[in-house]
């Protein structure tokens, strides 16, 4: 059996899109997940060409033990685009880690976030009974449910969402006052890659604690 | 044109985060956030927000009167996902007539 890693506690496996359209809703996230004691864990953080995606994934999952899987946008993003299988895809990776992994995997938790309440229903009824909340493509609403989320399964010493959302307000202010100063245009900083911006809010955290 | 490096890279990382984190950044500011379908004045330091109004222009005139006042030197105004709309000194406040994004 896999021996679990020192980490595993504090990792958390963010499955959601990474394109543009989704920025608004990605950045409070991975906010809310750092402000909340949290290591994200993303599909991009190792970009080794020559290393298989599906084996990244899976070391993913195996070295989290929370998840939060997105299901928002898994429609096509415009009339005439393909609906994209990912997302739901890796929550069912995640749901066989659970069920058939090794032991530690077992006390895995999820949050499953959608657009709206009960959309899932029509299109992936087998997660019904799982914790599902929906955000409504509102990105303070979506630091509710998962601050929310967090105090249910994971710690409850951590700040109310009201506070986390203006932190989050004043962080993005400080982020992108100093990003520019360094000679970043709007384009550098919505294709920095998720690590980086990590980086960032890990330091601002660090330095307003 | 030299390649930039990844210690080229990091040092800029470093830089970036450093200002972040000065005290020019930290200036006592106020902050026109949106807050459960309202918006909400936040001064700096301040762990309750100064004003709550049902709209944007309500709460950005709310700002412009602190800063009118001299009780602070900058205001700044926030997207409803959170990121910066605009940011107004104390020199700009007067002059302002940009309409607010809702």
């Amino acid at each position: 059996m896999p021996k679990k890693l020192p980490s595993f506690d504090k990792n958390i496996f963010i499955n959601c899109p990474f394109d543009r359209e989704y920025l608004p809703l990605l950045k409070p996230l991975l906010f809310t997940a750092v402000e909340c004691g949290l290591e994200p864990r993303i599909a991009s953080e190792r970009s080794d060409a020559g290393e298989e995606r599906i084996k990244k994934i899976r070391g993913l999952i195996r070295e989290s033990r929370y998840s939060i899987h997105d299901l928002s946008r898994m429609e096509p993003i415009k009339a005439g685009d393909l609906p994209r299988f990912n997302m739901p895809f890796e929550l069912g990776l995640d749901f066989g880690g659970r069920y058939f992994g090794p032991k530690a995997l077992s006390r895995k938790r999820f949050l499953i976030l959608e657009k709206e309440r009960f959309r899932f229903q029509k299109v992936l009824s087998d997660i019904s009974g799982s914790d599902i909340r929906a955000h409504n493509s509102d990105p303070e609403t979506l630091v509710r449910n998962v601050r929310n989320w967090i105090f249910d399964n994971v710690r409850k010493n951590i700040r109310s969402k009201t506070i986390i959302w203006r932190r989050y307000n004043k962080f993005l202010t400080s982020f992108e006052n100093s990003v520019k100063v360094e000679g970043f245009t709007k384009k550098d900083i919505d294709e920095m890659p998720v690590t980086e911006f990590v980086y960032f809010i890990k330091s601002w955290i660090g330095q307003n604690p | 044109m030299r390649k930039k490096t990844s210690s080229d890279i990091s040092r800029a990382k470093k830089a970036i985060a450093k200002r972040m984190n000065s005290t020019t950044a930290k200036m006592a500011r106020i902050h026109v956030i949106s807050q459960q379908s309202k918006w909400a004045v936040i001064v700096e330091g301040s762990k309750r927000a100064y004003r709550v109004c049902p709209t944007k222009e309500g709460a950005v005139k709310s700002a412009k009167h602190l800063v009118e006042n001299g009780l602070k030197k900058e205001i700044v105004i926030h997207k409803k996902d959170g990121s910066v709309e605009r940011q107004l000194k104390t020199t700009s406040v007067a002059d302002d007539k940009a309409t607010v994004s809702p």
